[in-house]
């Protein structure tokens, strides 16, 4: 009777674990193991002590020990109305209370409607195990030898049982311990009503569903309250949904655990203190003295020792470590800096910051707005585009979601290249000269302020069935000659482009030139290699009779000149230059400014390549035995007696009275195609055949004052007009420029040259253009002979 | 009459003439859409006329021509529309017709036309210079010249009744001939020149003549008188026996030097002065009394032809760069009144007899141009030679000759109204 009310005593707290649904091990393992043999004889015996109260359900008990499941309904309902009835004829029997109370807490899950009175009842006994528990606690001799005396009579024999009961526990536990075969629910703090519509209750570890036991209704637990001995010891298992019968030292245990004692009966919470024996060796393992060995000087050791303070006294050893200490402090790096300091180093003091990246665009969102998706044609267009053009390196592209978009796959390699950019590309802050381009350009005065100029075609002179080489203008400007490679001389009246005359000369004329006096009527030519004198006109006059005259003086001794055949006298012509012939083709004529020397030039040739000509005398020499080099061009000094000669890349002058080398001129261009003085004598022109127009100041310097490059091709011509600031090249795209070209009488002020004016009209014939122009001698006009065979006049 | 819009700009026109009176219409202002042309205004006023046969006018705004509609002139000369515009009517003059050609050996180079309005003379480059008469029957041959002629000019005819003729050529000298029927005699002959002669230009008495050239000098030359009584006899055996008396030498009266180019053209308007032209751009007065330059105009274009008209006291001289420039002499100060666009250089020029207005243009693009002073536009462009056109002149007031490179002499005539 007292074991079985320190149980029922017990079962409420357990009751109330197994309610929060958290079984503590020990109940655990109670409630699963099988029922003891040694506590049911004891349940036995306390079954007869309750029998004259709770008879019927002792009776029960005995019956259903086999079949306990069907009668539980019954059982509970009995019991409840025996409880009822007992209630308020043994207020004071606390068995009796305590069995109810677990009666009514084991049923919890069945009836929601808990009572909050037995909630207090609760209490109160909580507080009446207390004194229980306090009485314990004075120790267990106390309460084995003598009876407590709030406790009532039996408790003393209870706590003989309890002790009984703790050494049967003691026995029983090795066996209840092997809990391998028990199923342990897994389903874990999982609300257990979850499981009320299946048949299991969880999953025991090797996932095996863990069926519930048979459920009772009520009446069957009234039944079985009746029937059942155990029933008053019996729990139901929530979790594994099993009813479990209480052994007694499980309810010895909860009594125990309701008295605050320890659990365990045979803990001693008192233990004598033991002190070790050894206070400062743990394990004395030899006693034998140290050796003496380890504590005299190694001799060896002392020379090696003496042998290093030797070499480390040595001089060179000393410098040797001066040196690495200089090295090192040299070599080791300074971290005295903040890292993240501004760099104020003198040396990267232009140091830039890197730029920044771009922010990213629309275009660069995920779903950007359909505005910056590719159209098909915009898509073809950007597949066509050079990737460099691309105004930036993706495709725009939407997507639903972020993670949806797919790796960016050239990102290893734009960050790679954003570093080398960021490490490695120089920035520098360049000093930048902010001039307006316009404002280097000198400051040269309109066209139309420098005119007169030719500026339009006027007149055309046809007739020539070949390319016409050479023009010359008379010195009055009435006349014009034209040489051409259809063998004839022409002479043409400027005024209307009419043909006055036409002079059969035999061969190819390469040129022609008037001379210069105006007092005569002479011009000369050079016909293949031999070069001729002859009076274009064939009128009467003052002029004429003077030129007759003296083209009929008696020669000289030395004359070279022979007259040529009567074929060619009735042309005109009046002196052929024959003895000190050319050996390969004429191709210039020039005069001298006074108009009785004249200079010839072949030139391929070589030592006969220039010939110089006096017509009064009618004497030819040649002036250079030796060759420079192939001779282009010659021209002589308007007032000096000085003696141009354009050879492939230089420029002479020659002094003829003193017969010596004044000057050469270094064009730098590659072949010289003809030459022109200024009428002052001071400035020369120079065509060349790679297309450029070179002015010498030739009192500044022997380099080009001013080189020309307007030219398309090959210039072939240049000239000087005789008074006005004009000068024109002409080359073979049949263009000529016009160019204004003034110099001035003071020294400090060099030449001004304006290009005025591209004079078109030519036909190109055969690769060539123009081959020869001429300046009217005091009108700003222009004479050019063309390839094409027609003379053309421009005028202001 | 054009129907008018309501819609379109109109003016107010108000239609003037100096013609006679039945060619006079009302002078109350008409209401007229600007549009018009001178087309249009001219059916108007010749629906105004109600004449049986349509006659065509030009019509003169504020002394210019009419050229283009109503609207564009009125905007050039900032007429507004609100006031009535006071347009004169004059006649149309007539598109000139070809008429006669006659071809030459080689370029014809210089023409003059008689005084007597009938016969001709062209100088040409074959080294003579022919007579022609109004029907271009060929007169005489003047061949003398050893180079090509380039200027001739008739002088007052002899008392015989014989024509006197002048001509200049490239050879230096100056010719003057007598033509009659019989044939044709070298007066005289003057070299005082040491160029070739380029132009000549008598007097307007004819008695004197004046000839400049390549020597950058003008000479005046007396014409002399037609030969004497004592000469006929010889010329008559000169004619019988076909051998000519030898030309008299004559000699330049004055020397008028100052052209520092060849003189290109002279023009001998008034007894006492002679205007000539230079290749140098200048053209210059001279007073013959006193043998001195009274006055020079021009600029640096080179000059080419001149021609001097007294009534409406106008020089006009062509030029190398394409034009022919109009001069006022009545100021002191020459100044430049008009420049009228050709597409050559212009190789002559000459006033019209009959109208104060109207000039003879030829030029190197082959035109003859007849010319209204009152605008910048020809009157009428006549495309006459294939070649350049080297001379042009008014045979009388009606009729137009030219000689041209194609070595063709060309007769166009106006048709009267």
């Amino acid at each position: 009777m007292r074991l079985r009310s320190r149980a029922a005593a017990a079962t409420p707290a357990a009751a109330s674990v197994a309610e929060e649904g958290a079984p503590s091990a020990r109940e655990t393992r109670s409630r699963r193991k099988p029922v003891p043999e040694a506590v049911a004889p004891a349940a036995d015996e306390a079954a007869p002590a309750e029998a004259g109260e709770v008879r019927p359900a002792s009776a029960g008990g005995e019956e259903g020990a086999g079949g306990e499941a069907e009668q539980s309904g019954e059982d509970e309902e009995g019991e409840e109305e025996a409880g009822e009835e007992e209630a308020g004829e043994e207020e004071g029997e606390d068995s009796e209370d305590e069995l109810e109370y677990y009666r009514e807490d084991g049923e919890e899950d069945q009836e929601d409607e808990e009572d909050s009175d037995d909630e207090t009842d609760d209490e109160e006994d909580g507080e009446h195990n207390d004194d229980e528990a306090e009485a314990n606690g004075e120790g267990a001799e106390a309460v084995n030898e003598k009876a407590d005396p709030d406790v009532p009579h039996d408790q003393a024999a209870e706590a003989e049982t309890g002790e009984a009961g703790g050494e049967e526990d003691a026995k029983a536990e090795p066996e209840t311990d092997s809990e391998d075969e028990m199923p342990i629910n897994t389903i874990g703090n999982v609300p257990i009503e979850w499981y009320d519509d299946f048949d299991h209750v969880g999953y025991d570890l090797e996932g095996r569903k863990i069926l519930r036991g048979a459920r009772k209704d009520e009446l069957d637990a009234l039944i079985d309250r009746f029937d059942n001995p155990d029933a008053a010891r019996t729990i139901h298992d929530y979790v594994h949904g099993v009813d479990v019968v209480l052994s007694d030292a499980d309810l010895q245990l909860i009594r125990r655990i309701q008295k605050r004692r320890y659990p365990d009966p045979n803990m001693n919470p008192y233990t004598e203190m033991v002190i070790s024996e050894y206070k400062d060796k743990m394990h004395p393992l030899s006693a034998a003295p140290p050796r003496k060995a380890p504590f005299v000087p190694s001799k060896h050791e002392a020379k090696q020792v003496m042998r290093m303070v030797m070499a480390m006294r040595s001089e060179s050893y000393q410098k040797s470590v001066a040196n690495r200490k200089k090295q090192e402090e040299k070599d080791k790096p300074n971290y005295t800096y903040l890292l993240w300091d501004e760099p104020h180093d003198e040396k990267h003091h232009k140091r830039l910051p890197a730029p920044k990246m771009p922010l990213p665009g629309n275009a660069e969102s995920y779903n950007p707005p359909p505005e910056y998706l590719f159209t098909p044609e915009e898509k073809a267009a950007w597949d066509r585009m050079d990737p460099s053009d691309r105004p930036y390196n993706f495709t725009p592209q939407s997507y639903d979601a972020l993670r949806k978009v797919p790796l960016y796959e050239p990102l290893i390699k734009e960050r790679f290249e954003r570093c080398l950019d960021l490490y490695l590309c120089p920035r520098e802050q360049k000093q930048r000269l902010n001039i307006d381009p316009e404002s280097l350009i000198p400051a040269l005065p309109k066209p139309p302020e420098l005119r007169p100029y030719p500026e339009r075609l006027s007149t055309r002179f046809v007739g020539h069935t070949g390319r016409v080489y050479a023009v010359s203008v008379s010195p009055s400007g009435e006349w014009l000659l034209s040489a051409s490679a259809d063998g004839t001389v022409r002479l043409w009246e400027v005024a209307n482009g009419h043909c006055a005359r036409k002079l059969e000369l035999g061969g190819e004329v390469r040129c022609v030139a008037w001379c210069p006096n105006g007092e005569l009527d002479l011009a000369a030519a050079t016909v293949g290699q031999h070069m001729v004198v002859f009076i274009p006109q064939s009128t009467v006059g003052d002029r004429h009779d003077r030129t007759r005259a003296l083209m009929d003086a008696a020669a000289s001794s030395e004359s070279a000149w022979a007259r040529p055949s009567a074929e060619l006298r009735a042309q005109g012509v009046e002196w052929q230059e024959r003895c000190v012939a050319h050996t390969k083709t004429a191709t210039r004529v020039v005069w001298h400014h006074k108009g009785d020397y004249l200079a010839s030039v072949a030139p391929d040739g070589a030592s006969k390549a220039v010939l110089l000509h006096q017509v009064s005398k009618r004497t030819s020499g040649s002036p250079f035995s030796k060759s420079k080099g192939r001779i282009e061009s010659v021209a002589f000094h308007p007032t000096k007696p000085h003696f141009f000669v354009a050879t492939q890349r230089h420029i002479r002058v020659y002094n003829l009275v003193k017969q010596e080398l004044l000057k050469k001129l270094n064009p730098s261009v590659k072949w010289i195609s003809s030459i022109d003085v200024h009428a002052g004598g001071d400035n020369v022109i120079c065509g060349s055949y790679d297309r450029r127009v070179i002015w010498f100041d030739m009192d500044l310097s022997t380099s080009p004052y001013k080189m020309m490059r307007s030219h398309q091709l090959a210039v072939r011509d240049v000239v000087y007009h005789p008074r006005l600031p004009l000068f024109a090249s002409a080359a073979d795209d049949a263009h000529i420029h016009i160019y204004h070209g003034r110099v001035y009488a003071d020294l400090l002020s060099n030449p001004l040259i304006v290009p005025v004016k591209i004079l078109r009209g030519h036909k190109v014939t055969d690769h060539i253009g123009v081959l020869s122009i001429a300046f009217h001698p005091t009108l700003p006009w222009l004479f050019s002979a063309a390839a094409d065979g027609v003379i053309h006049l421009y005028t202001d | 009459m054009a129907a008018a819009e309501p819609h379109e700009p109109q003016v107010q026109v108000q239609f003037v003439t100096q013609l006679e009176e039945r060619w006079r219409v009302t002078e109350a202002p008409i209401q007229l859409p600007t549009r018009l042309t001178r087309f249009g205004l001219s059916e108007v006023v010749n629906h105004l006329l109600n004449a049986p046969t349509p006659r065509p006018f030009d019509f003169l705004l504020q002394g210019e021509l009419l050229r283009g509609p109503l609207s564009k002139s009125l905007a050039r000369l900032g007429l507004s529309g609100e006031a009535a515009v006071v347009l004169e009517y004059i006649e149309l003059v007539p598109p000139p017709q070809p008429l006669l050609a006659c071809p030459h050996a080689d370029w014809v180079s210089a023409l003059a036309a008689h005084p007597d309005g009938g016969h001709l003379l062209s100088g040409c480059y074959d080294h003579a210079a022919y007579v022609w008469d109004a029907a271009l029957q060929s007169q005489a041959e003047l061949r003398a010249h050893r180079a090509p002629v380039k200027a001739v000019g008739w002088l007052p005819p002899a008392a015989g009744g014989a024509l006197r003729a002048l001509t200049a050529s490239k050879d230096h000298t100056v010719r003057t001939w007598q033509v009659d029927r019989g044939g044709v005699r070298c007066e005289a002959v003057g070299s005082s020149h040491t160029a070739a002669v380029e132009s000549l230009s008598t007097n307007p008495a004819g008695s004197r003549f004046c000839s400049g050239g390549w020597d950058s000098s003008v000479c005046v030359w007396s014409a002399g008188e037609p030969a004497a009584a004592a000469d006929a006899p010889a010329a008559k055996r000169a004619r019988g026996g076909g051998a000519s008396l030898p030309p008299a030498e004559i000699h330049a009266d004055v020397r008028l030097e100052g052209h520092r180019d060849c003189v290109s053209a002279l023009c001998w308007p008034v007894a006492h002065l002679i205007y000539s032209a230079s290749l140098d751009g200048s053209v210059r007065e001279w007073d013959v009394t006193a043998s001195a330059c009274s006055a020079q105009l021009g600029g640096q274009k080179a000059a080419l032809c001149v021609a001097v008209s007294l009534v409406n006291t106008c020089i006009a001289t062509g030029h190398s760069d394409h034009a022919v420039r109009l001069w006022d002499t009545r100021l002191q100060q020459a100044s430049l009144k008009l420049t009228l666009p050709h597409k050559g250089w212009v190789s002559s020029i000459s006033w019209a007899t009959s109208s104060t207005h109207q000039l003879l243009t030829s030029c190197h693009d082959g035109g003859v141009r007849l010319w209204d002073i009152r605008s910048t536009l020809p009157l009428h462009e006549l495309h006459l030679h294939t070649d350049k056109a080297l001379c042009a002149t008014w045979q009388n007031s009606s009729r137009i000759v030219s000689g041209g490179a194609d070595g063709q002499l060309r007769v166009a005539e106006i048709p009267s109204a």
